[in-house]
């Protein structure tokens, strides 16, 4: 994962609901950082654990990662929300680059990738089971689509993905993230990041997990 | 039907449930109580319209599954109306899954009654008073 930075990965894990552990490798050093059901359960690196293991590995410049699906965590040492642990991981770095004189920014912004590859949306496009798929970005601009009446696919994914936000609020739900809809006939995924909305209409035989798995 | 619902929450992760009628009517619920009443009429017409938006707009659909960060809300239509039920994410969503068709059968029938009998009886609206005559002056005096 060449340019992903850790904390982009803890966010992608979190987000995808996985459950696995992954392995940070940084020099001689190794850590492993457990998730489970969104959340991040547990963390070590050398004789550290929990929260503590996580700042470190998170001071780290450079490393390499991998996934370990078959590990499962031995004990739940971390019990904050993973949102709040970057926030303050993020807040110390910048304090501890202030007090080092040097700019807490890179000196070099790189651009932000596009929110799905170019060889996912191929492989969208030609995969049988999806049906039509429009993507748009947070003001509603049509980005890519595959329907013959791509506006009114994006309209109505739009008024009914306010509606259970709204929903999801009044029942005290944080952001939403991904709906998936289930018919006889067809199927349909919606799937929400802070910047682009991805909805699909697909065959009923289409698996919608994978496809979130896939996308998000 | 509220035994039925709390017989959801067998399944771990269940938070609550609650059934609305096809016009998004609250027919009864098994909720925290922290969620107060009065969210519910707002809540039922946005799920019913979502629905009936999907139907409308791009297929028909007999479920949706709504992943917010930390809670999902899963949506089951039914003959008479709509079984929604809370969660965490850690539910197990198989189990989930078998627990709603079961609760569904058995609360789709008890919904007719059940919104029959929210029905308010129609209270007797008491007589408005009979507006008084007019009084009558002469001269700035009130006369009979």
């Amino acid at each position: 994962m060449l340019g992903t930075s850790l904390p982009d990965l803890i966010q992608m894990q979190c987000l995808n609901m996985t459950s696995r552990a992954v392995r940070v490798d940084a020099e001689s050093v190794t850590g492993r950082i457990y998730f489970a059901g969104g959340q991040i359960i547990h963390a070590t690196v050398g004789m550290l654990s929990g929260e503590a293991a996580l700042f470190e590995m998170l001071r780290w410049k450079y490393g390499t990662f991998s996934f370990e699906d078959d590990s499962s965590a031995q004990h739940e040492t971390v019990m904050r929300h993973w949102q709040s642990i970057l926030l303050e991981a993020a807040q110390l770095e910048d304090e501890t680059a202030l007090q080092s004189g040097a700019s807490p920014y890179p000196s070099v912004v790189s651009l932000p990738e596009p929110f799905m590859p170019r060889n996912l949306i191929h492989e969208l496009r030609a995969d049988p089971e999806v049906v039509s798929f429009v993507q748009s970005d947070s003001e509603g601009i049509l980005l890519e689509s595959q329907s013959e009446d791509p506006e009114n696919l994006q309209a109505g994914f739009a008024y009914v993905l306010q509606l259970l936000q709204l929903a999801g609020t009044s029942l005290g739900a944080e952001s939403l993230r991904e709906v998936h809809f289930q018919g006889k006939e067809h199927r349909a995924l919606c799937i929400v990041d802070y910047t682009h909305t991805t909805a699909m209409v697909t065959t009923p035989k289409a698996n919608l997990a994978n496809l979130a798995r896939k996308l998000a | 039907m509220e035994s039925i619902l709390r017989d959801l929450q067998d399944v771990p992760g269940v938070i609550g449930s609650f059934v609305l009628s096809s016009s998004g009517t609250l027919i009864e619920k098994a909720m925290p109580t922290v969620i107060g009443s009065e969210v519910y009429p707002d809540l039922g017409r946005r799920l019913v319209t979502a629905l009936g938006t999907m139907d409308a707009s791009i297929a028909v659909f007999d479920d949706m599954l709504v992943k917010f960060d930390e809670h999902w809300l899963y949506c089951r239509r039914l003959q008479n109306g709509l079984l929604n039920v809370v969660s965490s994410v850690a539910v197990n969503y198989p189990a989930l899954w078998m627990a709603t068709n079961i609760a569904s059968t058995k609360i789709d029938p008890l919904i007719p009654a059940a919104l029959a009998a929210q029905v308010a009886v129609p209270v007797p609206i008491a007589a408005a008073p009979v507006p008084a005559a007019p009084k009558r002056f002469w001269r700035g005096q009130a006369v009979d």
